[in-house]
């Protein structure tokens, strides 16, 4: 009873630890919201990430952000259920990653040095570490810290027992922890530690049970390189040229700084020395500096005073020159060869290689440290564990202090906001009734004026307001792309009630709380004549406005008058045009003939996302114009059936760009006669589910050969 | 039956090879269509603004001591020609070096006379010049062509310098300090080359080289400087022209902050267009259209032209006599608040010989009542000849100016005419353009001209280089596309190259299958085995023998080994040392050479790891002092070496461990 109980007291101390962490991580009940707009987001990942395409941001566009369904998606969900308090999903979200990083790298600390007392302080020390690493809560960076002691750890149980339930832990791990490829580099970095560990520490291991264990890594970073290159091929306007062009980079980090295990570090990584860690005095002090030598300082004497073999000191040593090397950049020493390697395209996605190895780094000093300690005996050992004692008080210092995260920075990247209750409402409202609709977010600012600030508690709030708009598809003009870029500012200046009902908006949301003062806008008057002013549903400081009937249209509507034009994006004329939801610009240089089509009467389903299914009842016998409301691209396609492997059955001629960012259709009174229901899918969006159905298979097949590996292991022994 | 294993494998990869064969028989088209090409695309494009003042500050020649083409020269110009120097000294000193040469040694340097213009000088001098390691080809350097042709590189460095490294005062004033070098160093050519010893028609050729270098290097110039009209602004459409995106465009210009006159006066010409603008408003901004400018190849620069209003009024120049001296003043009205955000440009142009300088005040005459308050007094250069003086302007609403010419005797009326003194608004706004349609012949356009399953051909019309980019891009896995102008041909051969490999791997099972159950060929293998062994021993005899011999020498004599180790210690500790407190430059080259040279003595005499982790203690100790005191530098180098004798350990620790295996 009593070894029970001293076999479960770390456990228990670093669960409280963890709880203790993310209770201070927060000062009273206010949301953080932060860079990857991880956490905010109730269910805002969970339903507009289903697929690459995006219907609901300023007429859909494709994106990656799938990814962000893993990790994040399914706390919320679960806390959706529950119906807990976002701030208490957002608290039980980091206390999961921090209690899950913590006890996997206990344990696996645990397992090299054999020793309790060193696994828990080098644990809580690795922890503290990266929580103010992560200063700018992300969700990669979070997931990097945890990948790292959890894979290792299964890996070594892996090699030892041969056992198929750790490869298959492994792959759920990783599954888990995909949210990480929301940032490539970043991904391929946590990863490479596990490669790269394996290489140097178990080369004597057959091939077989090495191959096993990183096929999962394999088929995650396949699926995941080639769903972006999916994505960046529909993506056009993005990635017009070169895609793996730099846009800046920042690859020189200075060995001296790198040194400094703690948050000190970072402000002179990189060659500008970028200064947004909010504990730069406490590191920066003398003391601080002297303190965050430490830990290499302990490395150092460990090398040269350890008895262990010198074989496991070539290896510690080669882990840290590696990602020494990576991590520094094209610093000197060999900061030639960096650049020749540099010079291969693909690698040129680590814009800032420092950020995405320096985990790897901080991981690897602590497991030198761990390894070494075995062979260190009698008074030096003590010294070591002064060394470590001193630095883990300094470390937690900041978080007693409830410094752990800077709470004040507005401008960028996290502050703390309360969401005020009738932003909470209008969220309920949208759920309840406005599930697909489209609100047109009102003032706009275009984007050469300072962001709109909403003025919430206790500090101002800059995110986008439309996460709040969970299920409806918004236009607020805040660019997700370059397209946006271009296109909203001029859909904006030239909003009025026609154009209005020519983008198919169902109401229009007017926010009362934002500082827009002296800032040049479009305000709800230039579209008040199509707007329900009668029936307006107030929220506190927020209106919510119906469109007049008269001026409402469907998404997906057939379309009788066609103007074509030799103007790129006229869209004056459409806003001056008498019956715009009637009407299409199309872009046609080379024929210039207004024609005139038969209305038609078109019914359509939304499937999900990326599918529709639409009834075209063509009672006139002729041409019908088809006008799908969402951004033009070459991947939506029509089918007749919903299946997997179907292939488009019409031309791509007859697809064009209306209203200048739309998909418009004609469709033959020939094609209707033969075609009554017609389904409208983004292509791409099938491939992609292609995609993950080999990749899930390919999981399976992993799992499944891991399992038949073991039976042969065990057989051999009977 | 029973299958064996090596059977297994080649059934194996011959399935694999045979299903990969069926998966990609049949190519996936793309789909092609030119109107997913037309976008919505934006310029905003400033006017030039880089009226350059005009300084004193020239460079003097510097002293050269190696005439050009002796063996020593050859290393001058290798140093005078590294990036590190240049970016220290600038590429306009190493151009008044070569000018310097030229003075001293122009007499003794000899003429080739092979060359026909500049093209040709720029080219022949890229094949004749000399590589870092071409040191006997130092007698390349020795001609007036080479030099002239080095002095036009070096202007020309200077002048790529100046454009993509610096903006705004920091590149007027270098652009500035350019063209006054440039000018005298021409002319000191000419008086060079006049004062040469030879016959006219080399002095002829000569000179004809240096036109062609200076009228080159001009309008080179010129394309990045400013007329300085106050009538007009030039607004370079290059980055339109270099995306290749012709059409029709609209300009934006934001007239909220300029005076009215000039916002009603404005128009733009292009070629021979000239387009007036339309008044809208637009986020409660007033802004002025110009609907549909079109861009096309030829067009280089947009023409803003608006009225001028020269604030000087000549009537009231009269002179009064001080002591010796005779004083022209004027005050000009002060500048008005709508012209608050303009800057102003003065010029003076003075076509007369009589020596006199000129003052320029800034007065407020709002602040103080009646009493003018000099701000700033600003002495212009002595007026000599006709040479124009160009001034920037930047002056606060309410500020007036007062003009002096100072002469020792007056001016008669015809003179008064002539001097032109000139104070005016230089607008010189960001406008911003938006696409609205293509230009009539240069709408895109896509024509499939062959069209099977396996190769296609796209006759394109009008398409930019990143549009035919694109479209390549859109042919999938295993397509080879090739853009032959405008021509994009795609060929699928991935099919046949993988039926090829198919082919080939079944008869290679099928030997493999044969051999295997063959035993003369197995046999034979074995025989070739023993001879390729054998063959492989001669090879390697010699350097062998020759490493055996050695290392039997370095174990017998005991104190050598423990000798030498100490001496590359102290080699290490010294170099080290050095290079951390006394050299400030970083070269990544000392840690290249101290490794290797550390890698091969290791070898031999096996030096311990622990020593350098010693070493590598002690430096990380030296770089955490260097921090804590904030000496940057120093703390970086030695953090470097800790790195470098990390890798020496690790390399070390390997020897340590092969030890008794040897």
């Amino acid at each position: 009873m009593k070894n029970l109980l001293f076999r479960i007291l770390p456990y228990i101390g670093l669960i409280l630890f963890a709880a203790y962490y993310s209770q201070n991580l927060f000062i009273q009940d206010y949301i953080t919201y932060g860079e990857e707009q991880g956490f905010i987001n109730y269910d805002y990942v969970n339903y507009r990430h289903q697929g690459i395409w995006d219907p609901t941001h300023n007429f859909g566009s494709v994106s990656s952000y799938v990814f962000n369904r893993f990790t994040v998606g399914p706390i919320w969900a679960i806390g959706n259920k529950l119906a807990v308090s976002p701030v208490m999903i957002e608290k039980f979200y980091f206390f999961i990653i921090i209690a899950v990083t913590l006890i996997f790298s206990y344990l696996l600390f645990k397992k090299l040095s054999k020793s309790t007392h060193i696994a828990i302080l080098t644990s809580l020390l690795y922890v503290t570490v990266y929580n103010y690493f992560v200063g700018i809560l992300t969700s990669p960076k979070f997931v990097h810290f945890l990948i790292l002691p959890a894979s290792v750890f299964l890996w070594k149980q892996y090699e030892e027992t041969k056992q198929a339930r750790y490869v298959f832990l492994n792959v759920l791990l990783l599954i888990c922890t995909m949210v990480i490829s929301i940032n490539p580099p970043q991904m391929l970095g946590a990863y490479c530690f596990v490669l790269i560990y394996i290489l140097l520490f178990s080369h004597k291991t057959a091939l077989l049970p090495k191959l096993t264990f990183l096929f999962s890594y394999l088929s995650i970073v396949l699926y995941v390189l080639i769903s972006n290159f999916i994505v960046i091929t529909n993506n056009r306007d993005l990635f017009k040229g070169d895609i793996f062009a730099l846009p800046w980079s920042a690859t020189d980090a200075q060995l001296f700084d790198i040194y400094r295990l703690f948050g000190g570090w970072w402000d002179y990584a990189g060659f500008r020395g970028i200064t947004y860690n909010h504990l730069v005095d406490y590191y920066h002090s003398p003391f601080g500096v002297f303190m965050t030598y430490l830990p290499f300082l302990l490395i150092l004497l460990a090398l040269i005073f350890s008895k262990v073999q010198i074989n496991m000191k070539s290896k510690v040593i080669g882990i840290l020159i590696i990602f020494l090397f990576l991590t520094k950049g094209d610093h000197a020493p060999v900061g030639h060869f960096f650049t020749l390697i540099f010079q291969i395209p693909i690698l040129r996605i680590f814009r800032e290689p420092w950020a995405k190895f320096m985990p790897d780094l901080i991981f690897a000093f602590f497991l030198s440290i761990v390894l070494l300690q075995s062979g260190i005996t009698g008074r030096n050992r003590v010294v070591g564990y002064v060394i470590l004692y001193a630095v883990l008080c300094f470390q937690l210092f900041p978080l007693i202090n409830g410094e752990a995260l800077d709470h004040r920075i507005v401008d960028w990247k996290i502050a703390d906001v309360q969401i005020p209750s009738n932003w909470l409402d209008l969220k309920d409202w949208t759920i309840q009734n406005a599930k697909n609709k489209r609100i047109l977010v009102l003032p706009y600012v275009p984007q050469d004026e300072v962001r709109p600030i909403h003025k919430w508690t206790p500090l101002h709030y800059f995110g986008n307001p439309s996460e709040f708009l969970m299920y409806s598809h918004v236009l607020s003009g805040i660019p997700t792309d370059k397209v946006d870029e271009a296109f909203m500012p001029v859909y904006f200046a030239e909003l009025n009630p026609q154009l209005l009902a020519a983008s198919s908006i169902d109401y229009v949301l007017n926010m009362n709380d934002v500082e827009t003062s002296g800032i040049k806008k479009v305000t709800i008057e230039s579209v008040l004549p199509a707007l329900d002013t009668a029936n307006k549903i107030e929220f506190g400081d927020l209106d919510l406005y119906p469109v007049k009937e008269n001026y409402l249209s469907s998404p997906i509507r057939s379309v009788s008058k066609i103007q074509y034009t030799d103007q790129i994006c006229p869209l004056e004329d459409l806003a001056n045009s008498k019956s715009p939801s009637n009407s299409v610009l199309l872009m046609n240089t080379s024929n210039s003939v207004e024609a005139n089509l038969k209305s038609a009467r078109v019914d359509y389903t939304m499937i999900d996302n990326a599918e529709y299914q639409i009834n075209i009842q063509n009672e006139k016998q002729a041409d019908v114009g088809l006008l799908f409301s969402q951004r033009y691209n070459s991947g939506w396609k029509i089918y007749d059936s919903t299946s997997l492997f179907a292939r488009p059955i019409l031309d791509d001629s007859h697809h064009k760009v209306a209203n200048c960012f739309v998909n418009f259709w004609r469709l033959s009174s020939d094609f209707l006669a033969h075609h009554r229901t017609l389904y409208l899918r983004y292509q791409p969006q099938q491939q992609f589910a292609l995609l993950s159905y080999l990749f899930v298979t390919t999981l399976l097949v992993n799992v499944i050969f891991a399992s038949l590996y073991q039976f042969k292991q065990t057989n051999q022994y009977i | 039956m029973k299958v064996s294993r090596r059977m297994a494998i080649v059934i194996v990869i011959n399935l694999i090879a045979l299903l990969s064969y069926l998966a990609v028989r049949n190519p996936s088209k793309p789909s092609l269509n030119a109107e997913s090409l037309v976008k919505l695309t934006s310029y905003v494009l400033p006017a030039k603004n880089n009226t350059p003042i005009i300084t004193n500050n020239v460079l003097e020649y510097p002293y050269v001591k190696t005439k050009p083409g002796r063996l020593k020269y050859f290393i001058t110009a290798l140093r005078d020609q590294s990036t590190d120097k240049l970016y220290h000294k600038g590429g306009l000193y190493f151009a008044a070096k070569r000018i310097s040469e030229l003075i001293k040694w122009g007499d003794e340097l000899p003429i080739n006379g092979n060359i026909n213009d500049i093209h040709e000088l720029e080219e022949w001098w890229a094949g004749t010049k000399p590589s870092w390691w071409q040191f006997y080809k130092y007698g390349a350097y020795d001609s007036w062509e080479a030099t002239l042709a080095r002095y036009d590189s070096f202007i020309r460095y200077e002048l790529a310098d100046v454009i993509t490294n610096t903006s705004g005062n920091e590149r007027d004033k270098r652009l500035g300090a350019l063209l006054s070098n440039f000018d005298l160093q021409n002319r000191t050519l000419i008086s060079v080359i006049a004062g040469l010893n030879l016959p006219p028609s080399d002095k002829f050729y000569l000179n004809f080289l240096r036109i062609g270098i200076t009228s080159e290097l001009n309008r080179e110039i010129n394309n990045y400087v400013d007329s300085g009209r106050t009538d007009m602004a030039e607004i370079p459409l290059t980055p339109i022209i270099t995306a290749q995106d012709y059409g029709r465009f609209d300009g934006y210009l934001n007239v909220q902050s300029i005076p009215a006159y000039i916002a009603d006066s404005l128009y733009v010409t292009s070629g021979k267009q000239k387009v007036y603008p339309k008044k809208i408003t637009r986020y409660g901004d007033p802004l002025l259209v110009f609907n549909d400018i079109a861009i096309n190849q030829k067009s280089q620069v947009l023409e803003l032209h608006y009225e001028r209003k020269n604030f000087i009024q000549r009537d009231e120049l009269n002179p009064t006599k001080k002591g010796n001296m005779v004083f022209y003043q004027l005050k000009t009205e002060p500048i008005a608040t709508d012209q608050a955000e303009l800057e102003h440009l003065f010029q003076v142009s003075y076509p007369l010989s009589q020596k006199a300088y000129l003052e320029f005040d800034e007065t407020n005459v709002s602040s103080m009542q009646g009493t003018e308050n000099a701000v700033i007094n600003d002495l212009l250069l002595p007026i000599k000849g006709s040479t124009d003086y160009v001034k920037h302007v930047h002056a606060n609403p309410g500020v007036g100016f007062t003009i002096r010419i100072i002469t020792e005797k007056p001016f008669t009326t015809e003179e008064l005419a002539k001097i032109k003194l000139d104070l005016a608004p230089l607008y010189r706004p960001d406008m911003k353009f938006i696409k609205t349609a293509f230009l009539s012949a240069e709408i895109p356009h896509i024509k499939l001209e062959t069209n099977n399953s396996h190769s296609m051909a796209l006759l394109t019309e009008h398409l930019t280089e990143s549009d035919k980019q694109y479209l390549t891009q859109l042919f999938g896995f295993g397509w080879r596309t090739d853009i032959a102008g405008d021509v994009i041909r795609a060929e699928y051969r991935l099919d046949k190259e993988l039926l090829t490999i198919v082919i080939l791997s079944l008869i290679l099972s099928l030997v493999i299958i044969f051999a295997s159950n063959n035993q003369p060929i197995a046999s034979l293998y074995s025989k070739y085995k023993i001879i390729a062994k054998q063959l492989w021993h001669l090879v390697l005899a010699i350097p062998h023998k020759f490493i055996k011999r050695f290392e039997t020498i370095v174990k017998k004599t005991n104190t050598v080994k423990t000798r030498t180790r100490f001496i590359f210690f102290g080699f290490v500790c010294v170099v080290s040392a050095i290079d951390i407190f006394f050299v400030q430059a970083q070269h990544e080259n000392i840690y290249w050479i101290v490794l290797a040279l550390w890698l091969t003595i290791g070898v031999f005499f096996r030096p311990i790891s622990r020593n350098i982790l010693w070493l590598a203690l002690i430096y990380f100790a030296i770089s955490a002092v260097g921090r804590l005191f904030v000496q940057v530098p120093f703390a970086n180098k030695a953090a470097i070496w800790v790195f470098t004798f990390l890798f020496l350990a690790l390399c070390f620790q390997l020897f340590e461990t092969e030890k008794p295996s040897s």
